[in-house]
Order: structure tokens, then sequence, then C-alpha cells
């Protein structure tokens, strides 16, 4: 059988220092490790019969082989070292391979289950210390008073690209002033004051409206155009002013901070957060929420809807128009692209608003052909000026009462 | 060439005479004078990826400096850190070198980085340690004092006190003891260094330092 060379090691007390790099050869009796001539040129052997076999070092795939009386150690990690070892020993090995392959299988066996056991409690750990972190930054949000919001809002809106002008006719925006008017005394209210829902209008082909924190809601007359009645519209309203006063715009800058930001919050130091406000708008971020929060505002813009006499099952159906039109591309659409599990949400939607009753319908005092027909034509620009837009007409939500969370 | 490791524990360099067609590899920013008859020249440390990682995972420079001579000179070479140096020979074996821990080497000694696992790096050793193999002598520095351990089971090295050690060692991270005393005993996680070999520690931590300094900072 030819023999084979391998570079490895030999640990042996002639040797100085006790140990030198060697050239290992396998042949048909044994084990040699030749160490070079800076070592002394010496070469060791260990016999297959005299050989005990171990497996570990730093890769934890050295070889080492020992003899009887463990005064010689000759060890080397490259890959065809074992196989070569057990072909050229065969019988005489074979009793200490079968030792190590147990010894070894034995090992790699407890370091899989360690393995395992440490990810699953990584698992465990990582799910419960973001859960609690999550729900300590949201009631963090929530002890913060309502100023914040609206400064953060402020900040927001400034940064922000707007896709387009600023409509200024006054059928289009106080239309939708008045359906945002409409919805406001519906809203949460925080210490006996609620939001000042302010609206505008953009000129751009986006099926899309938001409302950021503090009460600004932004509607683009793609959105307008898209609707065939006011009720579906001023649905999608309710909706968003729900993300408002649940202040999920807050927590989703919470939630995106980081952990530092976050704590800033929490102590009430707000100096380091404007800048982060502005990277995160200008990434509209700000608005786009999760699926909880997403159903949250659903469930609160049906309750805000059904107080104000206002047909909430528009959101559905306003859905259902979309979902026609659009089949299964919805991600064309934007304000349908934030807003997940979209035939789910119809039925949940059906479902809430057939639970809350019958509602006093009160009729919308609007030309919605007229607001239509204007918002696809911004050449058209009697200007609006706001007679009460933002303030808070009186009529107070069913359950109301002063927050308890506020400060 | 002559050299030696001078003043030796607490301040240690090492003072090279080199003659002519000799030369010297040592880590960047390690010299502290030499003559003007010694030439200087700075190379990537094992080639640009090994030096890409030395510097991004070793805190290490990615250049190592090159000292020859065409006549005689000397060469003094220090670390930045208080402490001892060691020299060892290599004679074809390979020796792993902790981030930072390089000085100097022969050029007959071949460095390239290494990695190191995950459980080095949890246990602050780093995620890359640099590999020392081939034949000639390599010198290596420690924050306090050095002294080694031949390995034939295991031994139990607080984390931040591994210098250098063999590839025949295998380095496990775990708790010092149980986890109440583990964390209230102020030891934390410990390298448990299993198989046989030779292992080089330092008698204080940079971290136990940099904890002390912080606590008595006002």
């Amino acid at each position: 059988m030819k023999s084979q060379a391998f570079q490895g090691g030999v640990f042996h007390t002639q040797l100085p220092g006790g140990r030198a790099g060697a050239t290992i050869v396998i042949d048909a009796d044994g084990i040699s490790a030749r160490v070079p001539d800076s070592a002394g040129g010496e070469t060791f052997r260990i016999g297959f019969a005299d050989c005990s076999l171990q497996q570990g070092g730093a890769s934890g795939r050295m070889v080492f082989c020992r003899d009887s009386n463990r005064s010689t150690t000759i060890f080397c990690e490259e890959k065809q070292f074992l196989s070569t070892l057990a072909a050229s020993g065969g019988d005489r090995v074979a009793s200490a391979l079968s030792t190590l392959n147990a010894t070894e299988g034995g090992k790699r066996a407890r370091t899989r289950r360690h393995w395992l056991v440490g990810l699953s409690v990584a698992a465990i750990l990582g799910f419960a210390g973001y859960q609690a972190f999550s729900r300590a930054g949201n009631a963090a949000v929530r002890a913060l008073p309502i100023s914040v919001d609206e400064k953060m809002g402020e900040l927001a809106w400034s940064a922000i690209d707007k896709h387009g002008p600023e409509v200024k006719d006054a059928v289009v925006v106080g239309a939708i002033q008045k359906m945002a008017d409409r919805l406001a005394p519906q809203s949460k209210s925080f210490a006996g004051k609620r939001l000042a829902f302010r609206v505008t209008v953009i000129d751009a082909p986006i099926v899309n409206a938001f409302c950021l924190p503090g009460g600004r809601i932004v509607v683009f007359t793609g959105l307008i155009r898209k609707a065939s009645d006011p009720d579906q519209v001023a649905s999608v309203l309710g909706h968003e002013m729900a993300h408002a006063t649940l202040r999920h715009g807050l927590q989703r800058i919470a939630q995106s901070a980081g952990i530092i930001v976050a704590l800033q919050i929490m102590v009430g130091d707000l100096g380091g957060l404007m800048a982060f406000v502005t990277e995160i708008a200008q990434q509209g971020l700000i608005t786009s929420y999760g699926r909880e929060q997403e159903t949250e505002a659903d469930m609160e813009g049906l309750l805000m809807a059904h107080g104000a006499g206002i047909d909430g099952s528009g959101l559905e159906r306003f859905f259902a128009v979309l979902e026609q039109e659009h089949g299964d591309v919805p991600e064309v659409l934007q304000w349908l692209s934030t807003h997940p599990q979209l035939t789910e949400r119809r039925a949940t939607i059906k479902q809430r608003w057939k639970e809350l009753g019958p509602s006093k319908a009160v009729a919308w005092e609007i030309d919605w052909e007229a607001v239509v027909k204007r918002a696809g034509n911004p050449s058209l620009t009697a200007e609006y000026k706001p007679e009460s837009a933002g303030v808070d007409s009186g009529v107070p939500r069913a359950d109301d009462a002063p927050d308890a969370t506020a400060p | 060439m002559q050299t030696e490791i001078r003043h030796r524990p607490a301040f240690a360099n090492i003072r090279v005479q080199l003659e002519r067609g000799d030369s010297l590899i040592a880590e960047s920013d390690a010299m502290a004078s030499m003559s003007s008859t010694v030439a200087m020249r700075a190379r990537w440390a094992g080639g640009f990826f090994n030096a890409l990682i030395r510097r991004v995972f070793g805190q290490e420079s990615m250049f190592v400096n090159e000292f020859s001579t065409d006549s005689e000179g000397e060469v003094i070479l220090t670390q930045p850190f208080p402490g001892d140096m060691e020299c060892i020979e290599l004679n074809g074996n390979t020796v792993f070198l902790q981030p930072g821990a390089f000085v100097a080497c022969e050029p007959g000694v071949k460095l390239t980085a290494g990695w190191a696992g995950f459980g080095s790096y949890i246990g602050k050793e780093g995620l890359f340690r640099l590999k020392a193999s081939g034949t000639g002598k390599l010198w290596f520095g420690a924050y306090g004092g050095i002294f080694t351990r031949e390995i034939t089971g295991e031994l139990v090295v607080d984390t931040g006190h591994l210098v250098a050690y063999e590839p025949t060692l295998k380095i496990h991270m775990g708790m010092a003891g149980g986890i109440f005393s583990s964390f209230f005993g102020g030891e934390g996680l410990v390298s448990k260094i299993r198989g046989e070999g030779r292992v080089y520690l330092q008698s204080r931590s940079m971290g136990g330092l940099a904890a002390w300094t912080n606590a008595h900072l006002h």
C-alpha cells in the first residue's frame, strides 16, 4: 500500500518545548511523524496496535493518536487523515475507531441538544423581551400629553413628500372637512379634550388617505374620485382618525426608534426624537401600521361612524369597489397595500357593523357629484376658508369620560 | 539576529539587533525606535482579505511593518499597554493569538486570521483570532504578567485573560459555577479550555481595568 503524507504535529518530551510541527506519514504498519530540522529532525512513530484515538482541538476535527504509555502524541487536522488511517490500519485500528466514533457521536448529539435548547431559550427570551418592551413603550406613549402628538404630526407633515399640490377648492375641502367635523365629537378624548382634526386635500392620483399624529388628515383626490358615495370616504376618514386617537403613529415612532430613543420617550426627553421623526416621516413609516393596529382602527372607526350617524358599512363597500376593480393586484393601491388581509377584514367589518345595530343615519348636505367632479379638476379653485375646522362641536361620544391614561 | 526582551514584566519591550540580510515583521505602530540604517516597509498583514478581517474583527491594523537592513541596526518594539511579552519558537507548529496580542515575528512565520466561533465572541474573546504558523520566533504581549499552563484535561479561565493557545485545545464558553454563583460571584462567563496543549494567560484583564476605572469616575 502506498503511504500518504499529511501536515500535523507531535507532542514529545524530547522535543524543544515539548512540541513541534511534523510531516505525518501513514504506512502499512503505523503512523510516523518527522519534525523539522529546526526541532531536531527526529521521527516519532506509533504502531497501529499501540494507537488510541481521540478527536478534538480548536476546530473539533483534529485527530490525536497516542501510544499506550502516552509519551508520544501525533495529531493532524487534515480531512483525509482519519479515513486513510482506517484504510491502512484495518482491523488493528478498528477497536480504536469504534471507541472514537461512539464518543464523538455522543458529543455531537449533546452539542445538537445544547444548540436546540439554547436557540429555543433565546427565541423565547427574545419574544418575551420584545413583547415586554413593546408594551412598556405603548404604555409610555399613552402617558405622554396629546400635545406631543401634535408636535410630532406637524414635524412629520413638514418633512414628508406631499406628492402633489394642495387643493384649496371650497367644495372639495369643505365636504371632506364636514365629514371630519361630524366624526370628531365621536373620537376619543384626552383629559376632556379632543384632537383638532384639520383636513388637507392633495391633488394626486393616489387612492390614499392618512391622519398624522395630532389630527392632520390628508386625503388624496385619487381616493375621492374612486369613492361612489360620501359614506365611503367618511368611513375611511373615521378609520384614519382612529389611528390618531389611538396614538398609533406615536407608537410606530417608539417602535422604530430603537431602545435609546424609546427610553428617551419613556423619561419624557423629546429633544433627540425630533430628528428621528423627520427621518422616518420622510420614509413614510409613521403611517405604516401593523395588522393589530389596523384592526383596532377599523373597530374604533366603525364606532365613531355609528355615533355620528354615518353608514360605517361604507368602509367595507369601499374595499369591495377596490377589490373588484383591481382584483389580485392590490399593491397598485397604496391605501390597500398598507392594509393587509382585505377579504378577512371586509368580513370582520361587516360583522362588527351588524353587531353595532341600527344607527340614526343623518343625510349629508354635500353635493357628492360636484365634489368628485371638482376633485378631478384642479383648475377650479374657489378657495376654502375654514369656519369651524378642527373645532370640537361638543356633541359627546357615548362612552365619553375623562381619559384615564392621560396625565 | 540578536533579540532580548527587556524591562520585564511591567514595561516589557523587545530589543532586536539586526544583521545584514535579517528582517523582522512587527505590528503596525509597535516600533519605539530604530537605527537610521534600518529600513521600514509597510505591507498587508497576510494579504488583503486577512488584513481586512484583522482590522474589522480583530481590532488590529491592516498593515504590518517589515524591518530590514543592508548593514546592521537596532529596532526597539513595544506594545501600547503595560505588561509582559513572551517569545516562542515555532517549529512547524501553530499558535492562536487573541486580538491585540501579536507584536512581532520572523519572516518564516505565517500570519492568517482564523474564525474563533460565536462562543469566543460571547465570551468577549473575539470573533476571529490570529493564527501564527511556520518556523521562526514569534513575540506577543499581554496586559500584566504572562504565565503558561500545560493542559491535559480542562482549565477554567476567566474571560479577558486568554492571550494565546495551541490549536490542540478547544475553548468552550460556560458559567463559572451555578447560575447564582456565576452572576453574583462576579465571574459571569468563563472559558473552559479542554484538550492537550499549552495556553498563555495574562495576569490582568483590560476589561477588568476598564470596569474598575469606570466605577471610580465621577
